[in-house]
C-alpha cells in the first residue's frame, strides 16, 4: 500500500470513503501532511473529522494477518476510558494501486484527544511552578495503570510520547497499532518498565523543578538505559526519607533487566505514589557523574567452559519461537524469544520483535530487550549495541562502558573497532577510547596487526598506533 | 539474501539515474494529463522519494533509513539533480532521508481522474514535492551515467559499515539508446553493478525503457521466456538487468498473467509512461524492511 495512492484518497475524500466524506488532512508548518509510519507498516495519517481531530490509520498488512485484523477489532470494540477510542471500518476507503487498479481497503479511525504529551505537559507545569495539577495528574495515571490491568490491556508502546494529558486532564494511551488484551496466561508484564519510569517522573516532577529538568534533559526519565544511571541515587533518598515507593520503583527499575514482573504490586505502588509529597527529601539529590570508562575483564567463571559449543545450551525453534535447551533436553530457562543467538562466554543475544538484548545462561536480561541491534563479543566480553542511529559499548553485565556515542561501529578484532563519526572513520578501544584518529574515508577491521583505510580515494594499511605501514 | 533488516545503523541504498536527453521532451498520456516524458519521469521519481520519506517518518521525526543518489543524463554530462537545492550531497554523492525531507523545493499539484465503483468519474488533486526538476538536453551518455553509477555503488558496498545491509538498488530510466558507448561496454559496466555486493545480496540494476502512447510489445520483468530475442536494444536491456530475488516474485506475479515463471528480470522495455509506477513500486519493496 502506498502512501502516496493514500494520500490521493483523503485529499480528495468525495465518494472515496464509505463513512468518513468530509475529512480533511492536518499539516504541519512546513505545509506538508502529517503522516507517520510504525514498524509494522501501519500509515497514520493526521485528520480532522466534523471538527475534531484523529488519526488515519492503514493497517499495513491485514490480508496476510488475519490475527492482527481480529485483534485491531476486539480493541475498537472496547470503550476504555484510558484508550483513546477507535472505530474499526471495514472496507471504508478505495484506493487506487500503483497500475490504477481500484480496491476498498480496511481503516481504523482513532481519536487524537487534545492535550500534550505527558513529558511536555509536566515540564510545562514545572517552568509555571504550579504542582497542583501535577498531583491530580499523579493519581489519574495510577488509576490508567490500573484500569489497563483490569481490563488486560496490553499496549506494547508505552512511553512519554504516548500518554496525552487532555485538557479535562485525563491521561489518555495514543500510538495503540500494537495493542491487545492479554489471552490466557499471556504476560501482562509488557508495559510496566513505561508505566514505573513515567509515574516516577511525574513524582519528581510534582516534589523538585529543578531535579526533574535536569533528569529529562539527560533522559535519564525516558529510558530504562538513562534512567539506571540515576536509580541508586534516588534509592538512596527514598530510604533516607522514608518514601518507600519510590525507593521500590527505583530498585525494580534497576534490577528489572529489561523484563520487570508484578503488575498487582506495581499498580500499589504507583497508587501509594500518589499520596506522598516530600519535596525536601530530594533538596540534595545531584546528577550522578558519567560513569567511568574502564573495560571490565570478561569473567568466564559462570560459563563452567572456555569455548564450549554454544556454552552448553543449544538454541532451538520450536512453534516459530526460539528457546534454550539443556544438555539433558529440557528448556534451560523460561524464554522465548523471536530471535537467538548461540551462547558464547555466558552472553547470547536475544531479540523479540525488532529489538534485541543481551541474556546470561540463566536467562536473565542483562541489557534490556530495547536496542536496534547488539553485537556480542564473548571473548572481549564487550557489546556493541545501538538505539536511535548512535552505536556504543557495554561491558558483559550489562554497563556502559563511555559516554560517548558513534554513527556506526565495526567489529572488535585485533582488540580494536573501527568506527565512524561524523561520516569519518577512525579506531577506537573495546573501552571507547579513540587508538586511531578519525581521519579517514573509510576504515576496515584489523587482521593480524594490519587494518585496511581509505584516505581521499587511495587505500594503506596502518598499523595499531594508525602508523602507514604500506600504500 | 534481501532479507537485511533496514535501520539507521545498517541503512540501504537508492541510486536514481534520469535520461534526461532531448527526447525525453517528447510529449505522452501520463495519469490523463498530456505531459513530456521528462515530466512524467521526474515526477514518478519524485513520488518514490515522497514514499521513502514517509515510510521513514516516525513519531520522534524522520530517521535516516536510506541513502539516496539521484543523477541526470544528456548533453554528454553526468549531474547531481539536487545539487542546486541543496548545496551538495551529504556524504560521497549520497544524501540521507532526513535531509532531502528538509530541503525547500518546488510543490506542485497534479490532477488525474479516476473511475470509482460507482461508475462515478472523479478528478483529484494531489500536491507533489519536487526534488528532481525535469529536464530534456542533447544526447545520451548512458555508459558516463551507469559508471557514475557503478562508482557510487562500490564506494557504498565497500564501506564497512554498510557491510550487512540490504543492497543498494539502481534504477536506470531511459527512453533510448546510449550514444557514449556500444553494447559491449555497456554490457560490461552493467556486470561490474550486478557484481558489486553487500552479505546480504548483490547490486540489483532495474532498467526501464519508456515509451510514448501506442507502442507494441511492451515487456515488464520479463521471465526467461519473455526474453525479447529480436529486438536488439531490448536484449541488450535484458541482458544488463538484475535477475530479480526471490522476494521479489510474488509482488512480480501480481502485474503478471498466469504460467511465467520466475526469475523475473528487472528491467521494462517499450512500456508506456506509466507502467513506471508499477516498476518503481515493486523495485523499491524493500522499504517494507524497515525496522
Amino acid at each position: 500500500m502506498s502512501v502516496n495512492n493514500i494520500m490521493e484518497a483523503v485529499v480528495n475524500p468525495s465518494g472515496r470513503f464509505r463513512t468518513l466524506d468530509g475529512i480533511f488532512v492536518l499539516r504541519n508548518a512546513a505545509g506538508d501532511p502529517i503522516v507517520t509510519s510504525t514498524a509494522c507498516n501501519s500509515i497514520n495519517i493526521d485528520v480532522m473529522l466534523n471538527g475534531r481531530r484523529y488519526t488515519l490509520i492503514f493497517p499495513g498488512n491485514l490480508t496476510e494477518n488475519s490475527e492482527r485484523k481480529m485483534r485491531l477489532k476486539t480493541l475498537a470494540s472496547l470503550t476504555l476510558g484510558s484508550l483513546a477510542a477507535s472505530t474499526y471500518l471495514e472496507k471504508e476507503i478505495y484506493l487506487f494501486d500503483m497500475a490504477g487498479r481500484g480496491a476498498w481497503y480496511d481503516a481504523v479511525l482513532q481519536e487524537a484527544p487534545e492535550g500534550r504529551p505527558i513529558h511536555e505537559f509536566a515540564a510545562s507545569c514545572v517552568i509555571t511552578d504550579n504542582v497542583a495539577p501535577l498531583k491530580l495528574l499523579q493519581e489519574n495515571f495510577a488509576a490508567l495503570a490500573v484500569e489497563l490491568h483490569e481490563a488486560r490491556i496490553l499496549h506494547h508502546n508505552i512511553n512519554q510520547e504516548s500518554i496525552i494529558v487532555t485538557n479535562d486532564m485525563r491521561s489518555v494511551l495514543v500510538g495503540n497499532h500494537r495493542v491487545h488484551i492479554a489471552e490466557g496466561d499471556e504476560s501482562t508484564d509488557v508495559d510496566n518498565i513505561g508505566l514505573a519510569l513515567t509515574g516516577v517522573m511525574i513524582y519528581l516532577a510534582t516534589c523538585r523543578s529543578d531535579i526533574f529538568t535536569a533528569l529529562h534533559t539527560h533522559c535519564a526519565l525516558c529510558t530504562l538505559v538513562g534512567f539506571r544511571s540515576v536509580a541508586p541515587t534516588l534509592v538512596e533518598i527514598a530510604k533516607r526519607h522514608d518514601i518507600a515507593p519510590l525507593g521500590e520503583l527505583a530498585t525494580l527499575l534497576f534490577e528489572c533487566r529489561g523484563v520487570l514482573k508484578g503488575r498487582v504490586r506495581l499498580n500499589e505502588l504507583l497508587g501509594q505514589l500518589a499520596h506522598i509529597f516530600k519535596p525536601e527529601a530530594l533538596a540534595h539529590f545531584t546528577l550522578p557523574a558519567p560513569e567511568a570508562t574502564a573495560p571490565v575483564k570478561a569473567v568466564n567463571a559462570d560459563c563452567g567452559h572456555k569455548y564450549p559449543v554454544s556454552d552448553m545450551l543449544r538454541c532451538v525453534m520450536r512453534g516459530g519461537k526460539w528457546l534454550y535447551l539443556a544438555l539433558g533436553g529440557y528448556q534451560a530457562f523460561d524464554g522465548e524469544f523471536d530471535y537467538a543467538e548461540d551462547f558464547s562466554e555466558g552472553r547470547a543475544v536475544v531479540g523479540l520483535g525488532n529489538e534485541f538484548g543481551l541474556i546470561d545462561r540463566e536467562g536473565n536480561i542483562v541489557m534490556p530487550i530495547a536496542f536496534e541491534e547488539i553485537r556480542w563479543f564473548g571473548v572481549e566480553g564487550v557489546a556493541v549495541a545501538s538505539q536511535d542511529g548512535k552505536s556504543t559499548l557495554y561491558n558483559r553485565l550489562g554497563k556502559r562502558l563511555t559516554v560517548k556515542e558513534w554513527n556506526w561501529l565495526g567489529d572488535l578484532e585485533d582488540g580494536m573497532i573501527a568506527a565512524e563519526l561524523d561520516g569519518r572513520f577512525g579506531y577506537i578501544t573495546p573501552a571507547g577510547e579513540e587508538a586511531v584518529p578519525f581521519c579517514f574515508d573509510n576504515a576496515y577491521d584489523f587482521r593480524h596487526g594490519r587494518a585496511i583505510v581509505v584516505l581521499t580515494g587511495k587505500e594503506l594499511v596502518i598499523d595499531h598506533c594508525g602508523e602507514i605501514v604500506h600504500t | 539474501m534481501y532479507s537485511a533488516r533496514i535501520t539507521q545503523t545498517n541503512p540501504s541504498a537508492f541510486i536514481f539515474l534520469l535520461d534526461q536527453s532531448g527526447s525525453m521532451e517528447e510529449p505522452v498520456e501520463f495519469l490523463g494529463s498530456r505531459t513530456s516524458k521528462a515530466e512524467a519521469v521526474a515526477l514518478t521519481a519524485n513520488m518514490l522519494i515522497s514514499e521513502i520519506i514517509h515510510r521513514s517518518s516516525r513519531e520522534k521525526g524522520i530517521r535516516d533509513y536510506f541513502h539516496l543518489a539521484l543523477l541526470g543524463y544528456g548533453n554528454d554530462e553526468v549531474y547531481p539533480l539536487t545539487a542546486k537545492a541543496s548545496g551538495g550531497s551529504d556524504v560521497e554523492g549520497f544524501m540521507t532521508v532526513s535531509r532531502l525531507a528538509g530541503l525547500d523545493v518546488r510543490r506542485r499539484s497534479y490532477t488525474r481522474e479516476r473511475r470509482l465503483p460507482s461508475g462515478e468519474s472523479l478528478l483529484t488533486t494531489t500536491e507533489q514535492k519536487f526534488w528532481i526538476e525535469p529536464r530534456a538536453r542533447s544526447n545520451t551518455p548512458m555508459y558516463k551515467a551507469l559508471t557514475e553509477g557503478f562508482a557510487l555503488a562500490r564506494r557504498w558496498c565497500t564501506k564497512q559499515s554498510h557491510a550487512g545491509s540490504y543492497p543498494p538498488i539502481i534504477f536506470n530510466i531511459t527512453d533510448g539508446e546510449a550514444s557514449d558507448a556500444d553494447d559491449k561496454s555497456l554490457l560490461a559496466i552493467s556486470e561490474s553493478i550486478r557484481a558489486l555486493s553487500t552479505s546480504d545480496g548483490n547490486v540489483l540494476l532495474i532498467n526501464s525503457h519508456i515509451s510514448s502512447v501506442g507502442t507494441s510489445g511492451p515487456v515488464i520483468f520479463p521471465c526467461s521466456q519473455q526474453c525479447p530475442g529480436n529486438a536488439r536494444h531490448a536484449r541488450l536491456l535484458y541482458d544488463m538487468s538484475s535477475p530479480m530475488p526471490e522476494s521479489y516474485n510474488d509482488h512480480i506475479r501480481r502485474i503478471k498473467t498466469d504460467g511465467e515463471r520466475p526469475p523475473f528480470r528487472g528491467m521494462s522495455y517499450n512500456c508506456p509512461i506509466e507502467s513506471l509506477l508499477t516498476i518503481i513500486d515493486i523495485g523499491s519493496i524493500s522499504i517494507n524492511l524497515i525496522q
